[in-house]
């Protein structure tokens, strides 16, 4: 159940969308979801759609490896489109039952909201699959550097942000390991009824709750043996420097939202 | 008891991750046995073990317990569990329960025993690992590195399995804590008949205690076979890393040197080889004189 969680995942690659500055990654996916949010028409969103496609294609990460991420958000968008199919009621009426009454502008809608939802998160994905976490952490350290002119601890919060996102493949291993130790015990997590599995799930976070304090303390220890002080003074092996390719990834990622904005303010049915 | 039938295992098939970690492996395991299976990190004997009892589907191939297949309906997963007990690595990340005698409890509850049944199988597993009635209501976080690693291995002992599968029991422990373990395992195998299987990568530990010796190399089955005669293939095991244990490398250097020894002699154990070089020298000594 846990192999799907393809967020915070880095799929190996030499394409130009690895080499970008994460900085630019990183305004761009703001800019992707941004523009996600000006789009109130099919047409915005396929041309999302379109533009996302290109991406990945650049990036050469096999679009199966990002789909299977979107299984974790199934249920999400499973309720969205419930709740949207039932709310609106626009358009003209296509079926009743009992209380349900299910408008044509409700399943427009409906298929908007999970269409949105799922470029939303393929889009964030696609970051975190071509850039690795160190690249991610010292492109938001630099690019949110401004901050610090309003005594914002910036390197702090990306260094807490770096180590969660290390730890994520560890703990995850380290929660693998114990599931299996303890089905080896004959432990059941498909358990059903929500409070039975609850506390089935009580040997498995246990462990991994303590493991999780251990490595903490044990990461401080070695942070001081090696004399870190936080970020004051502290200079990078390989700072980051925008090359050629981030100021065309900066020129397409603003047409494509003049793009967006245009769409937006088209006066058309669509 | 236990056979693998061709078992391969790929990780994460399709992706960049790929991992052929088990190739092609066959063997039996027979009721009694007392089995090391030996291979460097990475040979894939830590996959291996995950077969044991389904926690690892073969990509192909099939695992059989007394000859029928562990994944074919008429078998249920929860009794492959409770009778292959495995111990991982480090057990004693797995203790959860606010006292030692009720996280052992936790398998033969899940094997839904009554109460009375568990706490007589818990306290039963708890002597056997020589820890007596006053641990009981102790939290396992209180014990010592080698005390909670013995809970551990009675929370496993305690569902009563017809094999035991440890995957380096001694990883971590000083010399002593690692004796008092492996010799409690050779005790449960002397004494119960419980069939071991011994995942490590110390020759010395397998000479020691295994009968027999499967050596893993890099996903392949290299060598499966009687412990004295696996451990002939001096060369081969040095070459990949692995050697034999010390005892045998001094009687091979000595015989290098061109001292002869008697076929026959114990070159296994610490015990049989003193006993070999003390006999040789007197002899040796003997015909000086």
């Amino acid at each position: 159940m846990f192999k799907d969680i393809t967020l915070g995942q880095y799929y190996p690659g030499e394409s130009v969308i690895h080499k970008l500055d994460p900085r630019t990654k990183l305004s761009g996916t703001m800019l992707f979801l941004i523009s996600l949010f000006i789009n109130d028409k099919f047409i915005g969103l396929g041309l999302a759609f379109l533009f996302l496609m290109t991406m990945i294609k650049i990036s050469g990460v096999p679009l199966r490896f990002i789909t299977r991420g979107l299984k974790g958000i199934f249920l999400i968008v499973l309720i969205t489109v419930l709740f949207s199919v039932f709310y609106v009621d626009s358009g003209t009426l296509l079926v009743e039952f009992w209380v349900f009454k299910i408008y044509s502008g409700g399943l427009a809608n409906a298929a908007f909201i999970a269409l949105r939802i799922m470029l939303l998160v393929i889009g964030s994905s696609l970051m975190t699959l071509t850039t690795t976490p160190t690249r991610l952490t010292d492109g938001l350290e630099k690019g949110l550097r401004f901050l610090n002119v309003i005594h914002f601890p910036v390197h702090a919060l990306a260094m807490i942000m770096s180590i969660a996102l290390r730890f994520i493949p560890i703990l995850t291993q380290e929660m693998n390991k114990i599931m299996k130790a303890q089905m080896a015990r004959g432990a059941d997590f498909e358990k059903r009824g929500f409070l039975r599995r609850i506390r089935g799930y009580v040997p498995l976070l246990v462990p991994l709750i303590i493991s999780a304090f251990r490595r903490a303390a044990d990461l401080s220890q070695a942070m001081d043996a090696r004399c870190y002080h936080g970020g004051k003074g502290r200079t990078k092996m390989k700072p980051l420097r925008y090359a050629r390719r981030d100021f065309i990834g900066y020129l397409v990622l603003f047409s494509f939202l003049a793009a967006t904005i245009a769409i937006r303010i088209m006066p058309c049915g669509c | 008891m236990i056979e693998f039938r061709n078992v391969d295992y790929i990780y994460e098939p399709e992706t960049p991750y790929e991992m052929h970690a088990v190739k092609n492996v066959s063997f039996t395991i027979e009721a009694g046995e007392f089995v090391a299976l030996l291979g460097h990190t990475g040979s894939g004997k830590s996959t291996l073990i995950e077969h044991f009892n389904g926690l690892l589907k073969p990509s192909s191939g099939s695992v059989l317990f007394h000859g029928t297949d562990i994944f074919s309906k008429e078998v249920s997963m929860k009794e492959i569990r409770s009778k292959i007990g495995i111990v991982f690595q480090y057990p004693e990340h797995q203790l959860f329960e606010s006292t030692v005698l009720r996280d052992v409890c936790f398998g033969p509850k899940n094997m839904g025993l009554s109460e009375e049944e568990q706490k007589e199988r818990a306290k039963a597993a708890l002597t056997s690992v020589g820890l007596d009635e006053s641990y009981y209501e102790m939290s396992p976080f209180e014990l010592s590195g080698g005390e909670k690693r013995r809970a551990a291995i009675a929370g496993v002992l305690a569902m009563e399995p017809e094999a035991l599968i440890l995957d380096e029991p001694s990883a971590g422990l000083d010399p002593r804590g690692r004796d008092e373990i492996l010799g409690l395992i050779r005790k449960l195998w002397q004494e119960r008949g419980l069939t071991v299987v011994l995942v490590s990568h110390s020759m010395d530990e397998a000479a020691r205690y295994a009968q027999r010796v499967i050596v893993m190399h890099e996903g392949v089955k290299k060598f499966d076979g009687p412990t004295r005669e696996v451990f002939t293939h001096a060369k081969e095991l040095e070459e990949i890393g692995l050697g034999v244990p010390s005892t045998v490398r001094i009687f091979s250097m000595l015989r290098a040197r061109g001292e002869a020894f008697p076929a026959d002699i114990d070159e296994l154990s610490v015990e049989g080889a003193a006993q070999a070089l003390l006999t040789h020298v007197l002899h040796k000594e003997g015909g000086h004189v």
